[in-house]
């Protein structure tokens, strides 16, 4: 007797019986039967990965906020930063707790990176604060880039990467298939 | 078995849509027409659009049509009466569009605001590209450059233009966008947070008022049997910084499209330097680019966060933030670079 079906199986059960379905169905509502294909194949994508990539990117981005903070005059951010390491090193006891540490770290990170924005671009800056802003934001900017394009398979919109533009043909047969 | 499960809402729906537009139209022409051929369209952003003919007896003459309307999911929210001005007002200019027929700003009659417009006959220069892989490219490049252009030289002083057509330079679009990103209610990101930060330290300011398109791109444009090309889609329309349109041009860029596909970038940008004797300033360039992966994000973000439930396909599209967070990296390293090479 085979085991029960785990939750990646299940979800390929589901897509497989859209898939199969989609002929069947008329005109309009065929395109949302088909996205709803597609949507299915990124999550099982997602889910595989998804854990692994939240440990790691909650990590780097943790990192990152331990040097923005001094740099923007941020003293609490030390005491935040250890908090979120140590949510991450009791390890996460469901995806749902490691998403919202996730979340968490991002929004952080969303206000510290504002902050050194304006540093780097500050006329009142010196130029030795200046540089190491601009060398920090830098990495920042490159350890985003990369967690975003390590997320590329996750979505079927656009189906390549190409460096600043879009595949608009893409996301026009996606919109004509989702008709 | 399920499909007949899932089927019969569909077939009644379209057909006191085909009915109401029969009385429409009749109403309008004051004699009785008939009306067949109705299905639903690709494309729009804010409305969905349908093709139908009417078939007009009297005159013995058939009109191929398109309705546009407005919907309760729609990814953005946009005035279909303003839309309906400027298409009028661009017929007297000159300008290729479909000719608009009727507006209802009230929408009783079909149950939500539309327009209708002439169904123009043609394809979308991306599919004539897919379909016809030996056209000359730069050839087209240049003709749609000459276009785009022409729509720039449409200034703000043209007294044709509607009056509520919106004005918006980019303090206007960033607030636009923005307000709907936060409207949405969903964080989206270090990314697109920092882009909107560096944006606003960035304005850069407005030299000339021009009609803006705000979505011109190949599938947007229709090759008609006669070879002239149609304008369609003007829904993102305003008055702002031709630069705008540009940026937003540049960030469609496969094979298919003026951009990285008919012109390289370069070309492109020189190409709309040589037609209209404007230079264009890199960091004012690279200010819109920004912009426009963060319009993007907003109409994505705005697509999946309506009330009510989301369709499969908005919430599909709301996945492609990954890619545009990608893209902002890339531009928020040039910005930190310098802005020299655009």
């Amino acid at each position: 007797m085979s085991p029960a079906p785990g939750g990646l199986a299940t979800l390929a059960t589901v897509r497989q019986f859209l898939t199969d379905l989609v002929p069947e169905v008329s005109g309009e509502r065929a395109g949302e039967v088909r996205a709803a294909v597609k949507l299915l194949e990124t999550a099982e994508i997602e889910l595989n990965v998804r854990h692994n990539s939240l440990t790691t990117e909650t990590d780097d981005l943790i990192g990152y906020c331990r040097e923005i903070g001094p740099l923007v005059g941020r003293r609490e951010t030390a005491a935040t930063c250890e908090q979120l390491a140590q949510r991450l090193r009791a390890g996460a006891t469901s995806m749902t707790a490691l998403d919202e540490l996730w979340r968490d770290t991002r929004s952080l990170t969303t206000s510290l990176l504002t902050a050194l924005q304006r540093i780097e671009s500050d006329p009142a800056t010196s130029q030795a604060e200046q540089r190491a802003a601009a060398d920090l934001l830098e990495r920042v900017y490159g350890c985003l880039g990369a967690h975003a394009r390590s997320r590329l398979s996750w979505q079927s919109v656009f189906p390549v990467y190409a460096p600043a533009g879009v595949d608009s043909h893409a996301v026009n047969d996606h919109r004509k298939d989702l008709r | 078995m399920t499909a007949t499960m899932m089927s019969p809402a569909r077939p009644p729906y379209d057909a006191q849509l085909a009915d109401a537009l029969r009385r429409y139209v009749g109403a309008e022409w004051e004699r009785d027409v008939a009306v067949d051929g109705l299905r639903r369209l690709a494309g729009g952003t804010a409305h969905e659009t349908w093709a139908f003919d009417v078939h007009d007896g009297y005159r013995g003459e058939t009109h191929p049509l398109v309705l546009r309307r407005d919907v309760d999911q729609g990814m953005l929210d946009t005035d279909l009466a303003i839309e309906f001005e400027l298409l009028t007002a661009l017929r007297g200019l000159g300008i290729a569009v479909p000719r608009p027929w009727w507006c209802d700003g009230s929408g009783p009659l079909l149950g939500r605001p539309f327009m209708i417009v002439s169904r123009v006959d043609g394809t979308d220069i991306r599919k004539h590209l897919a379909a016809h892989p030996d056209t000359d490219g730069p050839r087209l490049g240049l003709q749609l450059v000459r276009l785009q252009n022409r729509l720039h030289q449409v200034d703000d002083l043209r007294p044709e233009l509607p009056s509520g057509l919106p004005r918006r330079g980019p303090e206007g679009e960033l607030a636009e966008w923005d307000r709907l990103i936060r409207q949405s209610g969903i964080e989206p990101g270090p990314l697109v947070g920092a882009a909107l930060a560096w944006l606003r330290d960035h304005l850069p300011p407005t030299r000339e008022w021009r009609l803006v398109h705000g979505d011109f791109k190949t599938n947007n444009l229709l090759f008609g049997a006669d070879g002239a090309i149609t304008v369609l889609d003007w829904e993102m329309a305003h008055l702002g910084d031709p630069v705008e349109d540009l940026a937003w041009t540049m960030l469609w860029s496969t094979r298919f499209d003026l951009v990285g596909g008919l012109l390289s970038p370069e070309d492109y940008l020189a190409a709309y330097e040589a037609e209209s004797g404007r230079e264009i300033d890199a960091a004012t360039l690279l200010f819109w680019r920004v912009l426009a992966l963060v319009k993007l994000a907003a109409i994505f973000l705005t697509g999946v966060s309506r009330d009510g439930p989301v369709p499969p396909t908005q919430h599909l599209m709301g996945r492609g933030l990954h890619h545009i967070e990608a893209q902002l990296a890339d531009l928020l390293l040039t910005a930190l670079h310098g802005t020299g090479n655009r």
